[in-house]
């Protein structure tokens, strides 16, 4: 009898603990599975609210800020929070740009004099190659609020240059900022290196490492540091492109690698991705970065 | 006739300040409030002005939630438990009991303010990036105290002819609407309507206007208001609350308690 009492306790150990074990394990399991779907339905129903204009109502009651009740500041700060939440996605989507520009249309029509989402919202929304529009109203808003301030247009030259191409207006808005108190002495020097060279990706990483030498907020550091990443693959992609077309004109045959363009001698090394990814030579001679979606149209030379 | 409004006072400020409901409310406050400290975190830029906005918020609206919710027992209660026969029994006026309930309750709020706005600048003082002493939350926390002992009044008005829930409901609409009066005064000064011209004016003028406390916006721009605006505010709080405290008066001097 005690024999078998002790061989059920034994059993009761090597099923309990193991079944308690899955369980624990199963219940994780389930959870991750929840988590996942309701991340999926989330980004479903954020959507269609965008499609059907359903998430304006946020809009609508900024627009009208008694509606906040005397809560203004604290909502504006609710909604920012939100905005950084959505900008430091890594991997921003179209969405989330859009998103990002309606948070912080919203957070500044709650509080008008809250200077960080024009600037730093503005420079965000110029990452995407598809909201330069967006991220000039906003610093225009935030131009309006803070006439005398010259981050305004400087990062609205910023934005023509790097996210829309139009070098002139570019230029002519550097100029503007250089003649508002507190502005660096380097802007005139930037605006007219605007105006005269355009699309060169030199001139362009060689306007950025000033810009980033001089800029005092972190965030903002971090931005600009992403785009001169940005760049520095454009320049690249440029210089690896015209290489391939040399070793066309030389060999009458397309190479096979890159590295065959240092074989060639037509290089002297393959340029090092900087964001630690590597370059591909694809099929039809062009040339691609393996860490980056799309390339910087705005400093390709139009043919 | 000070001396018997006195003692309710002080025996109002006694109750209210054993009520167990009002020390659940400021431990959330204080967990709201010190949680204010993370959510900064959360922020890029400007990370002081999240919590001195988050925090007053958190004291305006736990502010609203006690006042509105001692404000709406303070006759009930003595009016259920009968001891309203035995004040009223003794030499007191009923004006003065009015008078002193609202009183103790104001010194209730004052001191959960003060509490609340204290803990808020320690937070904001201490806070790594960018924290320092920012005297604005007390100038703000005082134009809060402001309304709180208007929306007192008003409580106190309404819970001297009804229940204590349907007190709530008024004292809470009010709330609501004394945030909307400038639009209100907006919609009339659009509208090409009489009634509606007229009408908006009367409600911006009937209604009462709890904007005129609202500072806290201000702190985070180091915009205190100035001492015009501040006696003005305090002028009409003045008016406004003796008006509210002379109906509850006028109403209580009618009610029949036999």
């Amino acid at each position: 009898m005690r024999i078998a009492n002790t061989n059920f306790a034994c059993v009761k150990k090597l099923i309990v603990w193991p079944l308690v074990l899955l369980l624990a394990a199963l219940s994780g399991v389930l959870l991750s599975h929840i988590v996942d779907k309701r991340s999926f339905l989330d980004r479903q129903r954020l959507a269609s609210m965008e499609a059907s204009g359903a998430g304006n109502l946020m809009t609508g009651i900024s627009l009208r800020p008694e509606f906040a009740l005397g809560f203004r500041n604290a909502m504006a700060d609710i909604v920012w929070l939100q905005a950084v939440q959505v900008a430091g996605n890594m991997k921003m989507t179209h969405g989330d740009y859009s998103r990002l520009y309606s948070l912080l249309d919203v957070a500044t029509n709650f509080d008008p004099r809250f200077d960080v989402p024009y600037l730093l919202g503005g420079l965000i929304l110029g990452e995407s190659p598809d909201h330069g529009a967006e991220a000039l109203r906003i610093l225009d808003r935030g131009s309006a609020q803070f006439p005398d301030d010259w981050q305004y247009p400087f990062y609205k030259g910023y934005t023509l240059y790097f996210n829309i191409g139009d070098y002139a207006a570019a230029g002519e808005e550097m100029a503007r900022a250089s003649r508002l108190p507190g502005s660096s002495p380097y802007l005139p020097s930037l605006a007219s290196r605007m105006l005269a060279e355009g699309n060169e990706p030199e001139t362009a990483i060689r306007l950025l490492a000033s810009i980033i030498e001089k800029e005092t907020d972190d965030s903002r550091r971090l931005a600009l540091e992403r785009r001169m990443r940005e760049v520095l693959v454009e320049r690249d992609l440029q210089m690896l492109e015209r290489a391939v077309e040399a070793y066309h004109k030389a060999t009458g045959a397309k190479p096979l690698q890159l590295r065959d363009l240092v074989v060639a001698g037509i290089l002297p090394v393959i340029p090092v991705e900087p964001n630690g990814g590597n370059y591909i030579l694809e099929q039809g001679g062009g040339v691609r970065s393996d860490q980056v979606a799309r390339r910087l149209h705005v400093l390709q030379k139009k043919r | 006739m000070t001396g018997r409004i006195f003692s309710i006072a002080s025996n109002t400020f006694r109750e209210t300040i054993r009520n167990k409901i009002l020390y659940a409310i400021i431990a959330f406050a204080f967990f709201v409030i010190g949680m204010t400290f993370f959510l900064a975190d959360l922020s890029v830029g400007d990370f002081a002005r999240i919590i001195a906005d988050i925090g007053l918020a958190s004291i305006h609206v736990f502010g609203v939630i006690m006042a509105i919710f001692l404000g709406i027992t303070l006759i009930s209660n003595e009016v259920d438990r009968k001891t309203i026969y035995i004040i009223l029994s003794k030499p007191v006026r009923r004006h003065e009991f009015i008078f002193g309930k609202a009183f103790g309750l104001s010194i209730t709020l004052a001191l959960t303010t003060l509490a609340m706005a204290t803990v808020l600048f320690a937070i904001h003082m201490v806070y790594k990036l960018g924290g320092r002493p920012e005297p604005g939350i007390f100038v703000a926390s005082i134009g809060i105290y402001m309304e709180l002992i208007l929306l007192t009044c008003l409580a106190t008005f309404f819970s001297t002819f009804t229940t204590p829930v349907l007190s709530g409901i008024f004292t809470i609409s009010l709330f609501v609407l004394g945030h909307l009066t400038g639009y209100f005064h907006s919609i009339a000064g659009q509208s090409k309507v009489a009634a509606v011209k007229w009408g908006g004016r009367a409600l911006f003028y009937l209604l009462p206007n709890l904007e005129v406390f609202n500072w806290k916006n201000d702190v985070a721009y180091e915009q205190l208001p100035s001492a015009s605006i501040f006696g003005l505010a305090v002028g009409y709080l003045f008016c406004y609350a003796a008006c509210i405290l002379a109906f509850s008066c006028f109403l209580f001097a009618r009610k029949d308690f036999k």
